[in-house]
């Protein structure tokens, strides 16, 4: 295995799940720093490398009034069938995909422009919004937000479809300024959000049609939105949102929380924002700007971030090349750790950071490596499959895991490194406690405290 | 200096009442304990606490209503359903309070919005992260920081009030056995370091070891409640929070949960027997700290994320509502019912109540009255329910 160049490490923990892969490192091999980045930048898919799930489109988003109350039962279990499937199939998509940026910035825009399936119901729309969020992972982010406003799980989630000129729902015209745009208590008024909610009135989802007007309930009247009185709709308030600086900043502000630290400084951000704004939104050029950065690559910033539900689970299973038998097991985890995708906590997203750790979560954080730490412990040849049993006095209840080999060579090729260069292959700290155990290095260094961070 | 050290310092150095006089003046009563019972899916309150002698309510609930022949009547309005017999010893010997109609103004009648409002008791509009209790010790003050945890919570894995970042909540869910998982968290050792991530980690695990260790301690196993606790769901949780207390471990709140009342549908099969378990779960957990000596040190309050709808659905259920009344039980509650049933007239259908009692009264009540703790962000004023 190549020596681990100690930035281009940082790099690939920060840009995917939290910590790199034997073979990522290989790939990146003979690279400069620079050139790290744009490979990590030219290798983001606007596509999912996984063929989409069987069940989609297969129930009408409709529900006919004549239908039964046991219908609608089958109907409804069905639907929470499919949407257990898809969070399955995010995870699958996480563990397989060759560019875990790309899954990074479509878990950034989930948790930006959330939607839930325990609001939206129907997988088939969360699923659509996740193609949306994929397309434009990186691309341009007045595009995204221009579909983001016509988005059919979004405007379910948010009430568009109950915004009816006489009686305006303001919920979705709030959360685009508070939470999408320009960030609570940048530079609007109530009114704003009050005038907003006037230009989507009328705005709908119909299930066979797609996004429409419904012209009778659209109030057409002249608005007064951010200083300006015109005819206006939906996009014209789009379009007045991306010429306000606020926004360019508001976003870069939450990309250098998600990527660089808990601390933006602002000035970068002003600067960076401008640039942001002036190529008319354009994404990889403002990551690249941040992965470039000396506050990015400060080598006092290692390991300054927590890592996420998604990040321990995905990122330790691309590390040990484990795959599960059945995915749900690991949605499972993902809830019991605090981070169910679909299913963000509320309109405002996964707090995260430091959130992540607390006395319930962090326990269970470390009863998951545990189980890994154990099959690592036990699996120094080629293995088909492995099954974790975490014992029952270790956990509540019995948890069961089973996970099979993606790559027959990848757990042993770690197993058999010596500790200080795993140490330098998977954490972003020295080694918190110090000496290997008896299960041997990587079980005691997926349990060492800074395995939680990146 | 990590928070426990700032805490034996704070109480070690009176010259701090001059900067946080809220310290000084704060006169927390950490000798009890608040238990916390969520009711999950949205409890029929219509059909625990019946209006039963209001017409309209009969109107209303044409085939769900509770009759006045069935009904375990409180007063001439209000009568228990007849599944919580249990309750009725309390409620004569006055240590049963019912607030009615607690509710609050523009109520969101979505499972997960509900709760989160009640959780982290902000209005309706606003989005909080904190759970309320954890707001009221960051707010007043924080429980000794030789209490075995800030709180623990018992039933499904979810903190709800207790919630923050940086408080020693522990999740203990069905039993003990989750303690073990501290066996496998590695023990570090030496100053803080300056990683503030790195140094939050090692400072929850820390906690949580210790909780653990502490659990562990005390044996709870081997204590007798004192009682006979009824099987399903809550009885066992109410069993571990009386073995808890017996053994003297030191929590000030305590959550558990009962789940099911989500009655859309068939709402005859399952309410009764869900009130039926709350009630007989009650009964053994207030006999069992009458018989130790610890009646006087508890206060058991319900809630739940909404009430259900006053007209019932064409399945024999009940969609989601608005407010419900919600029960004080405990060694020093004054009995009664406070409040009153709001009024169910002109309820076309699809309507629903308005509230009398707006739920941060009763939390005020628990934390204010009972606990002594200060708690500006609950606005309402308690219900003066405890003696």
């Amino acid at each position: 295995m190549a020596i681990v160049q100690e930035d281009i490490r940082h790099l690939l923990a920060r840009t995917g799940f939290g910590v790199p892969t034997a073979t990522e490192i290989e790939a990146f091999k003979g690279l400069s720093y620079a050139q790290a980045v744009t490979r990590v930048l030219d290798g983001t898919r606007a596509k999912a490398t996984s063929a989409a799930p069987a069940w989609l489109n297969s129930i009408p988003v409709t529900v006919p009034n004549t239908m039964n109350a046991a219908d609608r039962k089958v109907r409804d279990k069905q639907l929470a069938d499919n949407g257990r499937e898809m969070k399955a199939w995010w995870y699958d998509e996480m563990l397989a995909t060759p560019s875990p940026f790309t899954e990074r910035m479509v878990l950034f825009w989930h948790n930006h422009f959330t939607s839930s399936m325990q609001k939206v119901k129907y997988p088939d729309l969360m699923f659509r919004q996740n193609e949306l969020y994929r397309s434009q992972a990186t691309g341009n982010f007045a595009a995204l937000l221009k579909a983001v406003i016509k988005d059919p799980a979004m405007m379910i989630y948010l009430d568009t479809n109950q915004n009816r000129g006489i009686a305006p729902n303001e919920n979705f015209a709030r959360e685009l300024l508070e939470l999408f745009t320009l960030g609570e208590g940048h530079g609007y008024t109530e009114k704003d959000i009050r005038e907003a909610a006037r230009a989507f009135s009328g705005w709908r989802y119909k299930n066979d049609v797609g996004f429409d007007i419904d012209w009778p309930n659209h109030d057409v009247a002249r608005k007064t939105f951010l200083g300006r009185t015109q005819f206006m709709n939906g996009d014209d308030v789009v379009l007045i949102l991306l010429e306000e600086p606020r926004l360019a900043e508001f976003i870069t502000e939450k990309l250098w929380r998600e990527f660089i630290s808990d601390t933006p400084d602002a000035a970068l951000v002003a600067k960076w924002a401008e640039a942001f704004r002036t190529s008319k939104y354009e994404l990889k050029p403002l990551l690249q700007a941040l992965f470039l950065s000396d506050a990015f690559r400060d080598p006092d910033g290692r390991g300054a971030l927590v890592k996420s539900p998604t990040d321990i689970v995905v990122g330790t299973l691309r590390l040990v090349s484990q795959r599960p038998r059945d995915t749900k097991t690991v949605v499972n985890v993902g809830r019991t750790l605090g981070q169910e995708l679909f299913d963000p906590p509320n309109v405002k997203g996964w707090p995260g950071g430091m959130a992540w750790i607390d006395t319930a979560r962090l326990p269970e954080r470390y009863a998951f490596l545990n189980a890994i730490a154990g099959a690592a412990a036990t699996t120094q040849q080629t293995i088909t499959k492995t099954k974790i049993q975490l014992n029952a006095q270790q956990s509540s209840g019995a948890k069961q895991y089973v996970f099979a080999d993606a790559d027959p060579g990848g757990l042993k090729t770690l197993s058999s490194l010596k500790e200080a260069e795993l140490a330098a292959l998977i954490l972003p700290l020295p080694p918190s406690v110090s000496g290997g155990g008896p299960a041997g290095p990587l079980a005691s260094l997926l349990l060492d405290p800074s395995f939680q961070l990146k | 200096m990590n928070r426990r050290e700032f805490l034996s310092s704070a109480a070690a150095a009176p010259i701090l009442a001059f900067v946080a006089p809220h310290l000084a003046l704060a006169a927390a009563n950490w000798d009890r304990t608040l238990i916390l019972v969520e009711l999950n899916g949205g409890n029929d309150g219509l059909n625990m606490v019946a209006p039963y002698a209001d017409p309209n309510y009969a109107k209303l609930r044409p085939t769900l209503k509770l009759t006045p022949d069935k009904v375990l009547q409180l007063d001439e309005k209000l009568g228990l359903a007849p599944e919580m017999a249990p309750l009725m010893s309390h409620w004569k010997d006055k240590k049963l309070a019912v607030a009615m109609g607690v509710g609050y103004p523009d109520p969101n009648l979505s499972h997960f919005r509900g709760i989160e409002i009640w959780d982290t008791a902000t209005d309706a509009s606003q989005y909080g992260h904190m759970g309320w209790i954890a707001q009221m010790y960051q707010s007043s003050e924080a429980p000794p920081s030789n209490f075995t945890a800030d709180g623990v919570v018992l039933g499904r894995a979810y903190m709800g009030p207790l919630s923050a970042p940086d408080r020693r909540i522990v999740v203990l869910e069905k039993s003990t056995a989750k303690m073990n998982q501290a066996g496998m968290i590695p023990q570090t050792m030496g100053a803080a370091p300056a990683n503030a991530a790195l140094a939050r980690v090692l400072s929850v695990q820390q906690d949580f070891k210790q909780a653990a260790a502490d659990i562990i301690t005390h044996k709870i196993d081997t204590v007798d409640p004192k009682a006979t606790f009824p099987g399903g769901e809550l009885g066992p949780q109410l069993e571990i929070v009386a073995r808890l207390l017996v053994a003297k471990v030191q929590v000030p709140v305590i959550k558990v949960s009962l789940g099911g009342f989500d009655t859309h549908a068939g709402q005859p099969n399952d309410q009764p027997r869900l009130l039926g378990e709350l009630a007989s779960a009650l009964d053994a957990f207030a006999k069992s700290m009458k018989a130790n000596g610890l009646w006087d040190k508890v206060l058991v309050m319900t809630y739940s994320e909404f009430g259900r709808r006053p007209a019932e659905n064409g399945s024999a259920g009940t969609d989601h509502g608005t407010s419900a009344p919600h029960f004080l039980l405990g060694g020093r509650v004054k009995g009664g019912v406070y409040g009153e049933q709001p009024p169910l007239k002109d309820f076309a259908d699809g309507q629903n109540m308005g509230h009398r009692i707006h739920f941060r009264s009763m939390y005020a009540t628990a934390g204010k009255e009972w606990m002594g703790l200060s708690a500006p962000f609950l606005k309402e004023p308690p219900l003066g329910a405890i003696a």
